[in-house]
């Protein structure tokens, strides 16, 4: 059964981006303090070694992302080219002209259940890999969110934009695995309907 | 999906290390950050759905069952502190414990001066000059034990004042979606060490170092 995973860096005062974030600034001051985890790069397989590379394996086994406007911009839609998988984006407004060179990105103007069944039914029985805060907090209040994967980084940011913000009503979870290592604490969490 | 079993061993990334007394921050938090629900006063301690956050201390093993093996631990480790350094927003709530917790001298950090009510309770002491003379008196008054720091805006300026040693958090699987959260904007980065993780169903108990 294919689920929807929410895969994020976060400190542990619950900041998944630094201070000035922006096109210039992909995930603000700072943000490569919460990826350092992946990016201690093993010479000969180009991927991390042990657990990390265990979880990246994992993200790149899904068969779609699903992330919000905010988080592509950042990134130029990572060049229209993630892990080789259909990404779709939500957002209220269309896309921007760069789009139409992405063949894999989709935009989704029809809210989050919508663009979440498109990205479900593209990921096939695969996981859809799910990305940036807006497009959490959407997919929580939708119900649509099955699994959260935290990297949770030794460090607390002091500022930023945070991953969880006001939610409308409590959301339990249940914790379905822990990887800890020096780097960060790897928590899985199903979330209980 | 591997690994739905939980292990209730840990790796201790301490063992070994001659113990030095330490003030470490005791705190169940929710995944986003809360460690009180709305509406928190005296009253409603903790506000709305306090007790989710502290269900893993045993109200929710069966009946005669006892602390889970976590909770014990961290009971014995909590009675082993030597002082108790906590906000005067904490301790009004629960009316000062009493004026007891197990015993030892308990440090409140306030720029006023105490109510009436502590009059009557010669283990607490107000300290209205900052938290490095909070924490001073508190680690004089331990010994060679550790402190004990409760709330969060305590924690906030123990963490400025870097007088804070350890982080024991233990990470409850729900978002509270409001509410008090524990940290709000610092002046600046704060680097961690993770000391220990125990993964229990209840709680991710995680216990950090800082770095200096």
């Amino acid at each position: 059964m294919s689920a929807s995973v929410l895969y994020m860096s976060m400190s542990l005062d619950g900041y998944i981006a630094g201070p000035n974030d922006g096109p210039g600034n992909p995930g603000g001051d700072g943000f490569m303090r919460l990826h350092e985890w992946l990016a201690t790069m093993d010479g000969e397989s180009g991927r991390p070694p042990g657990p990390a590379g265990d979880l990246l394996d994992e993200m790149e086994a899904t068969g779609a992302v699903l992330v919000g406007r905010r988080t592509a911009e950042q990134v130029d839609h990572y060049k229209g080219d993630h892990h080789g998988v259909p990404i779709f984006v939500l957002s209220h407004r269309p896309a921007p002209p760069s789009v139409a060179n992405y063949p894999l990105v989709t935009y989704v103007t029809d809210g989050v259940e919508n663009a979440m069944a498109q990205a479900k039914a593209a990921a096939g029985d695969r996981d859809v890999m799910v990305h940036g805060a807006d497009t959490v907090a959407r997919a929580l209040e939708a119900g649509v969110l099955d699994e959260v994967q935290i990297h949770q980084i030794p460090v607390l940011f002091g500022g930023g934009r945070r991953l969880f913000e006001v939610l409308p009503s409590r959301v339990e979870l249940e914790i379905i695995r822990v990887i800890d290592t020096p780097e960060a604490t790897h928590i899985r969490y199903r979330v209980r309907r | 999906m591997p690994g739905l079993q939980h292990v209730e061993t840990h790796l201790d990334r301490d063992h070994g290390r001659p113990k030095v007394p330490a003030s470490v921050l005791y705190m169940s938090m929710s995944l986003d950050g809360y460690i009180a629900g709305p509406n928190d006063e005296p009253g409603n301690p903790g506000g709305d759905g306090f007790a989710r956050l502290h269900e893993w201390y045993g109200d929710s093993q069966p009946p005669g069952a006892g602390p889970s093996k976590a909770s014990a631990e961290f009971l014995d480790e909590m009675n082993a502190a030597g002082a108790v350094l906590a906000g005067r927003r904490t301790v009004e709530q629960v009316d000062h414990w009493g004026g007891d917790v197990h015993g030892v001298p308990i440090f409140v950090l306030s720029h006023r001066p105490p109510g009436p009510c502590v009059a009557n309770y010669p283990l607490v002491t107000y300290v209205a000059d900052g938290i490095e003379s909070a924490m001073a008196q508190a680690k004089s008054a331990a010994g060679n034990r550790n402190v004990s720091v409760l709330g969060a805006y305590t924690a906030q300026r123990a963490l400025e004042a870097d007088v804070l040693d350890e982080l024991q958090v233990h990470q409850i699987p729900v978002l509270f979606g409001q509410g008090l959260r524990l940290f709000g904007i610092l002046p600046s980065r704060v680097e961690l060490e993770i000391v220990r993780v125990i993964d229990t169903p209840e709680a991710t108990h995680i216990r950090y170092r800082v770095r200096r």
